[in-house]
This record gives structure tokens, C-alpha cells and sequence, in this order.
């Protein structure tokens, strides 16, 4: 910060010869007031000291261990009354320096007093904020959930803290190359609620997951995380917040209302963002089981499909071999039957041939007799028929004689 | 798809493919839309990495 930027021309106005005190003093009023960050500031301290004057403005002393200084808030008895406002609290006052250019006193020129609340009154605001959203349903409204794979993580937290390195540590341990983005804000002090919520709604308009939060500390320097206006923010948020404030014990009210409650920002980091390995491991183990299931049912087709192809080939070779086998059954009964058949036939001709050989009329000759046939080789069994002069032939055992009828 | 849910579908298709009973072409496509996901998880895993970026507050104010 550079102070005192207007004071180069009026210094060099000086420098040649001596000036007029009155006109000293109105310079420095003058650098004094146009300097920015005196002329608007918000300056906390003790209240030893005040006056109601019967203006109506309100001149009083704020103080701390280091310094102190005289202020006025022109018209302020009433908001002194109305805020209750007694020696000894501690007050913010807001407004800018001044100086009167008659007495050279320089004093501070408040627009706004406010008093600081206690630690127990604080304390009951933030049960009463829990109270109402407990009663109108906000504590139970249903909560987002985390991406499995962040793609546009903003972590909203103090800048350079330990709470930041202690995140960005762990990120680098379980993912190395992930991308995130971190958002600066002040997380304790007057101006850390307004920071938040500016920041979460910046955030919210680029990112898939939002980390709000910070390390431990004192009560009041967790207090903005039990605000309304910085839970608001969160409920408010379309994107999912995760709370990761202080430690395990420290509980806040954007804890209750975060769409993820870390105990720390370090848990934050652990609750969301996976392994990187773990999830190659898990790709890798299902491509594997893709493949293995996959050759396991083609093998198994192919199995099938073999034995297919073995039942198809041996299933007509069986029913021509069923049907060979019936054929040569057939056949051997047939042929056993033709056998039969020639055997008794054989036999019979047997028989046959015992009688024909016994009837035979050359078994007679050969016992001494003889037979005469006529010319046409017929025999001749009888007298009757026969004439004088016929040719008859005399068969005997050996021999045929021709002889004549006389 | 979010990864979680490509997740999901591509234990599905594992759990159908392991247990059998798909017919030919089924086990094929199952197969096929196994095959994708499985490449679109790996990009999602490649799509988270990148650089850090830190913002000044007056880039948010």
C-alpha cells in the first residue's frame, strides 16, 4: 500500500521557505483526508470514554493495548442509547480521520457505530440461527453430493495458510497432476464474511465442487463460519459445498447446513478426491474381468459349438450304423431262415432221393430181372398192345438185347 | 455419463457377462459398450488433470 500520494506536490510547496503553522496543520488535514484507506476505515477498540453532548452528537475515545484516539459521530446519541451502549464495550466504529486544523488534534470522524458482540452473545444469535432453520426445514433440506472425479474443484480458504498447504499436500500425495483452483479470502476479521460469500459466489459460477474453510483458531476467529449471511451463501450455492472448518471438535453452523461436513480441511481433501491408483487399479481390474468373461464365453460357444458340430456328424452315422446293424440282423435272420429253409429241403430231397434209389429199375436188374421198352423207350408192362413182328428191347444188368414179337 | 455412473454400468456388464445366459449377439454389444466405458473412464481420469491455479481476491471481487 502507498500512502500519501496526493502529499508529493504540497511537500515540494513547503520545501523553499517556512510556512504558516495553521496552513501546516490544513496540509496535513488535507493528505490526511484524501488518503483512501484513512478516509474509509472500520476501526475496532474499547470505548473508555464518551460524552452526549446536547447537540446531539456524540464525542467519545476508542482504545486498545497499542493506541487510542478521540471520535465524534455527529447527530449519534441516539444510536448510542438505542445499542445500548456503555463504557467499556467494545465498539467498531466506521468512518474516516480528520483533523481540527484549530487545536491540530486529530480525531476520527465516524459515520457508523456499532458494538461488538461478546463471545456469549454471539453465542446466542447462532443458537437462535440454528434454531429457525431447524424449524423451517433448511437443516434437513437434501444435501448434494460429491462428484466422484472433481473436475473444477475451488478451494475457498486463506491465502498461504496452513490449512491451504496442508490441502494442497494431501491432493499431491493421492493425485499428482490434479487440477483445482484456489480462491484467497480473508477467514477471520470483519471483512472475512463478505469475502466468503463473494467467493462462493464466484466460485459457484465455475466449478463442479466447492471447499470452504479453514484451520483452527479461537472461537471468534472461527465465527464467520456460524454467520448467517456466509451460511446463506452455501445453502444458496447450486454447487456442492463441502465445510472443512478448524478441527475435529470445532462444530459451525456451516458444518450443519454444508451439503459435506469435513472435520478439517485435510479430511475435506481425503472425503473428496479419490486415489488416482485406486481408481487406475479399479479400471484396470474391470477391463480385466471384461476380458476374461468375455474369452470365458466365447471358449465355452466354442465348446458348445464343437460339440455341436460332433453330435451333428456322429448323429446320422449312428442311425446308419443303427440301421446297418438292423439290416445285418435282418439279413442273418434272413439267411439263417434260407438256411433252414435249404436244410429241410435238403432233407427232404434226401428222403427223396433214399426212395427214388430204392425204386430204381436198375437196382431190379441188378437182382436178376429184366425190362423190355417198345421203340419209344417206354416199358412194356403188359401183353395187351403187343402185335406180331414189334421191336422190343430187353434192358438187362449189363446190356440191352432187341428182340422180336413172334 | 459421470464416471460413477459409467462405473455402475461397466460393473453391470461384467456381472451380465460373468454370469452367462446372453445370447451371441448380446455378449457382443454388452462387450462392445464395456469396451467404451472403460475408455471414457480412463479419459475422465485424464480430463481431471491439469494445472493449479491461484486466484487474486480482486479476481473475485
Amino acid at each position: 500500500m502507498r500512502l500519501f500520494k496526493n502529499l508529493k506536490p504540497l511537500v515540494k510547496a513547503m520545501a523553499s521557505e517556512p510556512v504558516e503553522v495553521g496552513q501546516f496543520v490544513a496540509i496535513a488535514r488535507r493528505a490526511l483526508v484524501n488518503e483512501p484507506y484513512l478516509n474509509n476505515a472500520a476501526i475496532i477498540g474499547e470505548l473508555t470514554k464518551f460524552t452526549l453532548a446536547r447537540s446531539g452528537h456524540t464525542y467519545f475515545t476508542l482504545t486498545d493495548a497499542q493506541g487510542s484516539i478521540d471520535c465524534v459521530l455527529f447527530g449519534g446519541n441516539q444510536a448510542f442509547t438505542s445499542q445500548d451502549i456503555k463504557e467499556g464495550s467494545k465498539l467498531i466504529a466506521i468512518g474516516g480521520i480528520d483533523v481540527y486544523v484549530k487545536t491540530g488534534r486529530m480525531q476520527f470522524k465516524a459515520s457508523k457505530v456499532q458494538p461488538v458482540k461478546s463471545i456469549g452473545e454471539l453465542e446466542k444469535t447462532r443458537q437462535e440461527l440454528i434454531q429457525r432453520w431447524r424449524e423451517d426445514g433448511t437443516m434437513d433440506r437434501p444435501r448434494k453430493t460429491s462428484p466422484m472425479i472433481p473436475k473444477n474443484l475451488h478451494i475457498i480458504t486463506g491465502a498461504g495458510s496452513a490449512a491451504l498447504a496442508d490441502m494442497e499436500r494431501l491432493i499431491v500425495d493421492r493425485w499428482p497432476n490434479f487440477s483445482y483452483t484456489v480462491v484467497p479470502v480473508l477467514v477471520q476479521g470483519n471483512q472475512a464474511p463478505g469475502q466468503i460469500v463473494r467467493a462462493i459466489k464466484y466460485a459457484q459460477k465455475n466449478s463442479d465442487l466447492i471447499i470452504v474453510g479453514r484451520g483452527g483458531g479461537s472461537p471468534e476467529d472461527l465465527w464467520a463460519f456460524n454467520l448467517e449471511v456466509v451460511c446463506q451463501a452455501i445453502i444458496d450455492c447450486p454447487v456442492p459445498v463441502v465445510s472443512a472448518v478448524g478441527h475435529e471438535s470445532d462444530y459451525m453452523v456451516s458444518d450443519m447446513i454444508a451439503d459435506i461436513r469435513a472435520s478439517t480441511p485435510s479430511n475435506a481433501i481425503e472425503r473428496v478426491i479419490p486415489i488416482k491408483d485406486d481408481l487406475l487399479a479399479m479400471i484396470a481390474q474391470a477391463g480385466d474381468r471384461l476380458d476374461f468373461a468375455i474369452d470365458k464365453l466365447f471358449t465355452r460357444r466354442g465348446e458348445t459349438l464343437s460339440n455341436i458340430i460332433v453330435r451333428l456328424s456322429a448323429a446320422p452315422m449312428r442311425g446308419i450304423s443303427n440301421a446297418k446293424l438292423k439290416h445285418s440282423n435282418m439279413v442273418n435272420k434272413m439267411n439263417s431262415a434260407v438256411e433252414r429253409i435249404i436244410s429241410i429241403e435238403k432233407n427232404r430231397l434226401v428222403g427223396f432221393d433214399s426212395v427214388l434209389s430204392s425204386t430204381n429199375p436198375t437196382r431190379v436188374l441188378e437182382r436178376g430181372y429184366s425190362m423190355a421198352v417198345n421203340e419209344d423207350g417206354k416199358p412194356v408192362t403188359s401183353v395187351t398192345g403187343l402185335n406180331q413182328g414189334d421191336q422190343l428191347t430187353v434192358v438187362l444188368k449189363d446190356g440191352k438185347v432187341n428182340t422180336e414179337v413172334k | 455419463m459421470s464416471y460413477a455412473e459409467s462405473m455402475k454400468r461397466l460393473e453391470e456388464i461384467v456381472a451380465a457377462l460373468e454370469a452367462g445366459g446372453t445370447d451371441l449377439d448380446e455378449t457382443l454389444k454388452l462387450f462392445e459398450e464395456g469396451s467404451k466405458l472403460l475408455k471414457s473412464c480412463q479419459k475422465e481420469l485424464a480430463d481431471a488433470e491439469g494445472k493449479v491455479e491461484k486466484l487474486r481476491l480482486e479476481d473475485v471481487e
